[in-house]
């Protein structure tokens, strides 16, 4: 166990230390030009990068059954920030996503992600018997995905809602609750997703680049495009590090979402796909910590976090390869953004956490 | 980092975006491919400011290090630099891209293929009149790189654009974005109509559901393309007013998008129907600005008009005299005046009252001679003023066939110069 966690943390700080190389080629004489320091993103990341620990130290020290114990309180307050980011956030982009703290921002949604998953491990281990029980069980799960989706499309930010509807179905999936509730699941969402299509014509845009890149290549279909040429072009082996071309201008968000093209433009596909081996492996050393550990709360919190950062990558990466509509996806520990390293920091925090007690359990 | 800045072309948007880079603290290189004394003369000024620059060619040695190139509106994609940029995957912006990282302001960007210089006058006018600080920039002869860095976080900026200029932005997000009509031209550089539209179609690219795009959605091609528009649509053929014009139309759409209504918005835009041949901007040939101000049909209106001009004027006058002493502008004339070009029955009497007080005094036969004249003699930076103190009954029926006349010779020469 002991050498699971040094290989979770020694695969983390790697993927963490791609990230600043990439966030300084891809933004380098971006910031260089707007902010005149060609270190402007890279120093911010590094404070967040430093913030991270902290938190997650302080995660891992913490009693986890205290926070179990704590799971509706966590959700409250989680829910009070959705709501606040409502009424007090600041608009960016055409949504009402984020908090600003100073010349930060924080997105509360990655916060309030690892608190709903904490919050549905305990709720669900509390309702352990109960699992035939679709009014006792998947009817309470449901509503309360429904309020946190809600408060999400009101932002509007679809990409996030879908997300946490995933991470419910995913986590009752694991739990063992019997299929035929899933297709009622299915029956629900319909009528959601319709009404969604109707108000929100920036998700039909959204679908239809995706679908369809090259048939509006100078607007819903630029970034697919210009990801595409990235990833063409990077070939085999790449044009060398700091070498792409595509991240300065073409490609908008290059230090976004998208810097998984960067990365395949500039390391090939060879890199590429050594990055996504990094990826497999940590997640792999993930799910043989659950093998190891004891306790439905852990495994079902473990299971929880596990789904949440697989699935960041996946959305990501399917995002890039268009495999996946253009969604606002952080790339974990690789993109810039403080709230998304910070968040992805904790939930490796919350994983070493659960392996700590696992140890003692079986050894 | 060291990185090398190009700026391709010297017409006045490469030489302001040279010298805002310049100003960034940038290594700075300008390629141009012509040379002639005004280039010259404005290469001899970034030479003492440290850019390297080149005139009459553009040559490989010279602009192959640069990380970045910056496009001046002329640039079509046969130049050999813009070739070179696209297969050495090194990424090339316009000049209105560059100046848009550095603007703390919110733009309206107005583009389409007819009347964007009236609108984008007029919305810059009324803005000002209705208390906002707005610049007007682009197209119109003033670039936006020029202007960039002395605005602040509540100005508003005015850009007219051009298809050319829009077709090389990346991230360029206007507030409001206007497109007023389509019709085919340009197709010599466009290659395509569709090319041509997705170019005018990029002034959308960066908009979020929190911006606006106004645009005319009676027309065929804009209606088809108009569900990848991402923001808020207002369309100007579904505004229906008897009272006002096309662009008075679009015009107020701009205000209301901007949260502006009520009386005195609606009668400052009724006098905008007499905007016309009252120092209109016609925007710029070959770097030189034309302002036609045919209304002025008496000295007192001339001199009004040269004393709100800045730069070096080269003044058309000429008409039937109605007996007026031309005197009064002597001033004026004598303070910015370079060169005076006269027509019709009053060219003599012009010529003897303030003639002694320019350089050069020239006779031409009709107004597109007047035009052609005065271009020669303007250079790059001036203004062409027709302001011609005279009725215009001994060759034209109206002031408004006169001015009329005098915008259809710039347009076309706009259409073949610039």
């Amino acid at each position: 166990m002991q050498k699971l966690k040094w290989r979770v943390i020694l695969l983390s700080f790697i993927l963490i230390s791609v990230g600043a190389v990439f966030l300084y080629s891809s933004s380098g004489i971006y910031s260089e030009m707007v902010f005149e320091d060609s270190f402007y993103y890279l120093k911010r990341q590094l404070l967040f990068m430093l913030l991270g620990l902290i938190t997650s130290i302080i995660v891992y020290k913490v009693d986890l059954n205290k926070v179990a114990g704590h799971s509706r309180g966590l959700l409250f307050f989680g829910l009070a920030m959705l709501v606040s980011v409502l009424l007090f956030g600041i608009r960016a982009g055409g949504a009402q996503r984020w908090f600003r703290l100073g010349s930060f921002g924080i997105q509360p949604i990655e916060f309030v992600r690892i608190i709903y998953i904490i919050y549905l491990a305990a709720f669900l281990e509390r309702k352990r018997y109960l699992y035939k029980n679709f009014s006792r069980v998947c009817l309470p799960v449901y509503s309360i995905t429904a309020i946190l989706m809600l408060l999400l499309i009101l932002q509007p930010d679809f990409g996030n809602a879908i997300f946490i509807a995933l991470i419910s179905i995913s986590m009752l999936y694991f739990t063992g609750i019997p299929f035929k509730f899933f297709f009622c699941t299915l029956l629900g969402a319909i009528p959601f997703i319709s009404i969604a299509f109707w108000r929100l014509p920036y998700l039909k845009l959204r679908v239809l680049g995706f679908l369809a890149p090259w048939r509006h290549p100078e607007s819903i279909g630029f970034q697919l495009i210009q990801s595409f040429i990235a990833i063409g072009s990077g070939r085999l082996f790449g044009h060398g590090l700091g070498l792409s071309r595509q991240k300065l201008f073409y490609l908008p968000q290059a230090h976004n979402d998208f810097i998984f093209s960067i990365v395949a433009e500039e390391l090939g596909f060879l890199g590429a796909l050594s990055l996504l081996l990094v990826y497999v492996f940590l997640i792999w050393n993930f799910i043989s910590i659950l093998s190891r550990i004891g306790g439905l709360f852990k495994r079902l919190l473990l299971t929880g976090l596990i789904i949440s950062f697989s699935y960041q990558v996946a959305i990501n990466i399917g995002v890039c390869l268009g495999l996946l509509p253009t969604k606002g996806c952080p790339l974990p520990f690789i993109s810039y953004g403080g709230s998304s390293m910070i968040a992805n920091m904790v939930l490796v925090g919350l994983i070493l956490n659960i392996a700590k007690s696992g140890s003692s359990f079986s050894e | 980092m060291d990185n090398i800045f190009c700026v391709v072309g010297l017409g006045e948007s490469g030489y302001a975006a040279a010298q805002l880079l310049k100003r960034k603290g940038f290594r700075v290189k300008v390629t141009e491919s012509s040379d002639n004394r005004e280039l010259k003369k404005k290469a001899s000024y970034l030479l003492e400011s440290d850019v390297d620059v080149e005139l009459g060619a553009h040559n490989e040695d010279f602009y192959r290090d640069a990380a970045l190139y910056i496009l001046s509106p002329s640039i079509d994609s046969s130049n050999p630099v813009l070739k070179y940029a696209k297969s050495h995957n090194i990424p090339a912006i316009s000049e209105i891209e560059l100046a848009w990282m550095y603007s703390p302001a919110k733009v309206i960007a107005i583009t389409g293929t007819n009347g964007k210089t009236s609108v984008s006058t007029y919305t810059h006018r009324i803005l000002n009149k209705m208390g906002f600080s707005a610049v007007l920039a682009g197209n119109i002869g003033i670039p936006f790189s020029s202007l960039v860095l002395d605005l602040d976080k509540d100005d508003l900026v005015v850009l007219e654009l051009s298809s050319f200029q829009l077709e090389y932005t990346v991230n360029f997000h206007p507030y409001i974005a206007v497109l007023l009509n389509i019709s085919q031209d340009h197709l010599d550089r466009h290659k395509s109509m569709d090319n041509y539209l997705g170019a005018k179609f990029k002034i959308f690219s960066n908009q979020s559901p929190d911006d606006i795009a106004i645009v005319d959605l009676a027309q065929k091609m804009i209606r088809e393309r108009g569900n990848s528009i991402l923001a808020k649509l207002v369309d100007i053929s579904a505004f229906k007013s008897s009272k006002m014009s096309q662009n008075q139309k679009v015009v107020y759409l701009i205000m209301k998008a901007l949260g502006l209504e009520g009386r005195q918005l609606l009668s400052e835009i009724k006098k905008l129907k007499n905007l016309s041949h009252r120092r209109e901007n016609l925007g710029c040939v070959v770097g030189v600005r034309f302002i036609n101000d045919s209304k002025a049909t008496n000295p007192h209106a001339t001199k009004w008009a040269l004393s709100n001009i800045d730069s070096d004027v080269v003044l058309i006058a000429g008409g039937r005299d109605k007996g007026t002493n031309f005197r009064i502008v002597k001033d004026e004339v004598s303070s910015r005046v370079k060169a005076l070009v006269l027509i019709g029955e009053a060219k003599e009497k012009i010529a003897s009252a303030i003639g002694g007080f320019v350089e050069v005094v020239k006779f031409a036969d009709d107004l597109e001679d007047a035009i052609n004249i005065s271009l020669r003699e303007a250079s790059s930076g001036d203004t062409v003023l027709l302001s011609p103190m005279c009725s215009s009954f001994d060759m034209f029926k109206s002031y408004e066939e006169r001015g009329n006349l005098f915008k259809r010779i710039v347009r076309d020469l706009q259409r073949c110069k610039n």
